[in-house]
């Protein structure tokens, strides 16, 4: 057969001779230094957080502290709801909390990420390898590229929460696969990855529960059937319970503290409101999936939510239920269980991921970001497809294959990554137009008051949404204290924002509608914006002490 | 023996087809499941996908009017007209017209700014 079986507990780097086991190590490389040579790169050209980012990187800076967050950000329930929730934990304050005190309010928030996506990417490419040897490495190189080719070059250093997730529900699938496959010693991977991921964002949570709960059952089951492989492996499972442990004992904290926010969840979920629905979300799967699929081909922020044509939704039940057929083949042929095992798990995350997507509100319908199970599920379910294949090769093609593929594969792989690393500029990125313009306001801000507490009021929704949350994480790092309306918008902002007491030094406004100055206030800049569309309008900063 | 497990190897297609049959056929329903607000979201989102110019593919501002009326054309509107909430039914009679009559490019810009006001508004609740 084309793909020997692998050893027991998995493929090692050490066990490789000469080019082959430079070019594994090149590839897992390549993947870890790609999200800082991004971020490099985006903070060369100014990036600066903006909107949900500065949001998060604000309260990252409680993280740490006596006032840290034990919860995530603020989800969008209230606003169909009314009942206030937050997204399961704190993981990505805590990481941020650390890195911008290490390395600044910029570079600490952008080398944060990228150092978690670093870790998840390298982590995918490892495991991998650990798994199918080079021509499964060479794939997946292939398969991420182009994901990342899809979903532009700052998702590998993109702090926004629901983005976060992207890779590492990718390395939790991974690490889920691994386990299956006995290989115990990867416990910690997976409970690192669920962690991130599931603390970070509820769609991650969803994805990554099924993984957990497989993880479990594995574990609990080689307890049962292997008792001493699982005493050899002790070490490596108490530090994947160490990390989950440590990793949920803030949310367990609020949870026993109350309000529950499990509760708040839970109310938000089986309230009455028109939801998605499985055929929409079916939809979505087939155009996730249908040639070409999402990871192969930029779509802008809602070509991932067109419809598909019939031929589509076809074509994409075919690919699915291929990607598993084929694997039953290989099981078959070769008694290889590993390439059904992943087949499975990625029919499970599919199952799981399309019942909770269903029961979202019909506005999730627009968010792509909240939706990058779709990118995932397209890319596993072909790289499955794909891994099967190379495995159902007759021999002699095989053997011409298989060269080719573990180093033309990379070779691609590498050249993808460095085109979009290289050749996206900032302002085709979310916020990049409006991030001079952010840096522009908070300067004439902190120009002009004194450093002291202020309370910050925006107008218009550009204001709102991108401009104003990045002015405000500005004075924060610069040493102020921000306090802002106990609204919707504001709840990420931490409790002490929005319901912060005692005497202020001053108020900042910030509009996008009007120039007009109220009575005592100065107008301290007025900043040349762009409107979506191309249009120019202008944003305008007030101060008053 | 063999047959039997051929016809596991088939299993998976099956059902993966069969799910498909069944997307395809509640799709050509008619009205679809959910009425008014599922179909106004097949139909907002496609026509947002096609104004849009920026490059990114996470969340930001929401494509101009004047962006989205100029690619009306190229989006079937027909949906929003099934189960219309009566206060927006004359604008949806504006971007659908029954006869032929052209709107002008405000006319069309205020009825869609109705019609996607009252779908951000309704759907979000409903």
């Amino acid at each position: 057969m084309a793909e020997p079986r692998p050893p027991r507990s998995g493929y090692r780097v050490r066990s490789l001779e000469g080019r082959n086991r430079w070019l594994v190590i090149a590839v897992i490389a390549t993947f870890a230094l790609a999200p800082f040579v991004a971020g490099a790169i985006a903070l060369a050209q100014g990036w600066q957080p903006t909107g949900d980012v500065a949001i998060i990187a604000l309260r990252s800076r409680d993280a740490w502290t006596a006032d840290a967050p034990l919860l995530g950000q603020p989800t969008t329930g209230e606003d169909t709801t009314g009942v206030r929730s937050r997204h399961p934990g704190p993981a990505e304050f805590w990481v941020l909390g650390l890195t911008q005190r290490a390395l600044g309010p910029r570079a600490g928030v952008v080398f944060g990420i990228a150092l978690v996506d670093a870790l998840a990417l390298a982590g995918v490419m490892g495991l991998a390898f650990r798994r199918g040897g080079p021509p499964l490495l060479a794939l997946t190189a292939l398969t991420v590229a182009l994901l990342v080719r899809a979903l532009g070059a700052s998702s590998l250093y993109d702090a926004f929460n629901s983005e976060l997730t992207t890779y590492p529900m990718l390395l939790a699938l991974f690490g889920a696969w691994s386990l299956l496959a006995g290989d115990l010693r990867t416990a910690p991977v997976l409970a690192a990855a669920a962690t991130v991921a599931g603390q970070a964002h509820l769609a991650g949570a969803t994805f990554v529960a099924p993984l957990l709960v497989v993880g479990a059952v594995t574990v609990g089951m080689a307890w049962r059937r292997h008792p001493r492989a699982v005493r050899r492996d002790r070490t490596p499972l108490l530090v994947a319970g160490g990390v989950l442990f440590v990793g949920w004992l803030p949310p367990l904290v609020q949870e026993l503290s109350g309000p529950s926010n499990i509760a708040a969840l839970w109310r938000t979920a089986t309230d009455s409101y028109t939801r998605l629905g499985s055929t929409l979300t079916l939809e979505r799967l087939a155009t996730a999936v249908a040639p070409p699929p999402l990871f192969v081909r930029p779509t802008g922020r809602f070509g991932f939510a067109e419809p598909p044509s019939a031929l589509a939704v076809v074509a994409a039940a075919l690919v699915i239920g291929a990607s598993v057929s084929l694997a039953l083949l290989v099981t078959r042929r070769t008694r290889h269980r590993d390439p059904l095992r992943f087949a499975l798990l990625t029919a499970l995350v599919t199952v799981t991921s399309v019942v909770a997507s269903a029961g979202q509100p019909l506005l999730a319908a627009l968010r792509a970001d909240a939706a990058r199970w779709l990118w995932l599920i397209g890319a596993v379910v072909w790289l499955s497809l794909a891994w099967s294949g190379v495995h159902l090769l007759a021999d002699r093609l095989a053997d011409r294959v298989r060269p080719v593929l573990i180093a033309g594969a990379p070779a691609v792989a590498l050249a993808i990554l460095v085109l979009v690393i290289a050749t996206t500029p900032l302002a085709h990125q979310r916020d990049g137009a409006l991030m001079p313009v952010t840096a522009r306001a908070a300067t004439a801000a902190t120009d002009a008051v004194a450093p002291g507490t202020y309370q910050l009021s925006y107008e218009g929704s550009q204001v709102l949404i991108t401009v104003g949350p990045g002015v405000a994480y500005r004075l924060a790092a610069e040493g102020y204290q921000v306090r802002v309306d106990d609204n919707s918008f504001n709840q990420g902002y931490g409790p002490a924002r929005t319901n912060g007491s005692g005497p202020l030094d001053g108020r900042i406004r910030i509009s996008s509608i009007s120039d007009r100055t109220l009575e005592g206030e100065r107008r301290v800049a007025t900043v040349a914006s762009r409107v979506p569309g191309g249009g120019r309008s202008s944003i305008w900063v007030f101060v008053s002490t | 023996m063999r047959s039997r497990s051929s016809a596991l190897l088939l299993l998976p297609l099956v059902l993966t087809l069969a799910v498909a049959a069944w997307v395809l056929s509640v799709r050509g329903s008619g009205s679809g499941p959910g009425g008014y607000c599922a179909n106004a979201t097949v139909v907002v989102v496609e026509l947002f996908g096609r104004a849009e110019t920026a490059d990114d593919v996470g969340l930001g501002p929401l494509p101009s009017l004047t962006a989205m009326v100029a690619k009306l054309d190229q989006v079937d509107l027909t949906p929003l007209q099934v189960g219309t909430p009566p206060s927006i039914r004359d604008d949806v009679s504006v971007l659908v017209p029954d006869h032929n009559v052209q709107a002008s490019d405000a006319e069309l810009e205020q009825a869609l700014a109705q019609v996607v006001g009252d779908y951000l508004g309704r759907c979000r609740t409903a």
